[in-house]
């Protein structure tokens, strides 16, 4: 919800969801918003970005970081979170609980698919999808939060749905992600795509409606 | 999220263009006015900055370049 007055984003509470904590197995309750604002930026700069920074600066190369799920450590959340209070093509998420930001997601609504079912046809594009780095099992050796990265993949399908799109779904994948992408979703692996020397990955309106009814 | 409601008086060909589009690609009137808003946003910020857009044809590699008015 925009602030008429001030100009500035309130983000916006969509629902409860529920994260597993993974030293219990326990369920616990988080929020879900739509819309980032200076909470989640200050969470990002002063709790994530430190953790990620060291874990890809204790690596040659990038490629290297993502033993330990660092290859995100570059990515310019709070300039491209702002960038989506303004810009109707994008949309931005947040997971919050125990006070802090657990996950974050960037779409985009104005892109195109490219599996041969649904060629051409408008679809959600996840630019950017990352769960706090306390939550990795392979950067911390014990990980506090599980389920972030599915709730807000579920996110994405329903927006897919809210703006008529049928639930269709594209991302590029970080090479330390793709096996999360293969396990964790039923989405067609498109392969390589040499523009951005990622694997590609898309969901068809059949691979969405399942992910969100197994998930 | 807040929604708000306008009225859009179009012509008949500019209706039968929407209709065709929304028909084409599976979605309601107001949802196709919506993406074609979000792209013309897009669109405009791109040239605004600088950028320029381009359209390829994929068999002859031939690129046009999309001018806005």
């Amino acid at each position: 919800m925009r602030d008429s007055v001030a100009g500035s984003w309130t983000k916006e509470f969509v629902a409860t969801v529920l994260l597993s904590e993974r030293s219990t197995g326990n369920v616990v309750e988080a929020q879900l918003f739509r819309g980032l604002d200076q909470k989640n930026f200050d969470d990002y700069e002063r709790l994530w970005r430190p953790t990620l920074v060291q874990a890809k600066a204790s690596f040659s190369t990038w490629l290297e970081s993502g033993k330990v799920n660092a290859q995100d450590a570059h990515w310019a959340w709070t300039e491209k979170g702002r960038k989506a209070n303004a810009d109707m093509s994008l949309e931005s998420f947040a997971i919050e609980c125990d006070g802090k930001t657990q996950g974050m997601m960037l779409l985009n609504l104005s892109e195109f698919a490219r599996h041969k079912d649904q060629r051409g046809l408008d679809m959600v594009y996840v630019e950017m999808l990352a769960s706090a780095p306390w939550n990795r099992s392979q950067l911390t050796p014990t990980p506090i939060y599980g389920g972030v990265g599915q709730i807000l993949l579920g996110t994405a399908i329903s927006l897919s749905i809210e703006s008529e799109l049928k639930g269709r779904l594209g991302l590029h994948s970080l090479p330390q992600s793709v096996s999360w992408y293969e396990q964790k979703t039923n989405f067609t692996n498109l392969g390589m795509d040499p523009e951005k020397d990622m694997i590609y990955f898309e969901a068809t309106e059949e691979q969405a409606k399942e992910f969100l009814e197994n998930g | 999220m807040d929604r708000k409601q306008m009225t859009l008086v179009l012509s008949d060909k500019e209706m039968l263009v929407l209709d065709q589009l929304a028909e084409s690609r599976g979605m309601t009137k107001t949802a196709l006015v919506r993406q074609a808003l979000r792209l013309y946003q897009s669109v405009t910020e791109r040239l605004d900055s600088g950028d320029k857009v381009f359209v390829e044809r994929p068999s002859t590699k031939e690129k046009t370049e999309l001018m806005v008015l």
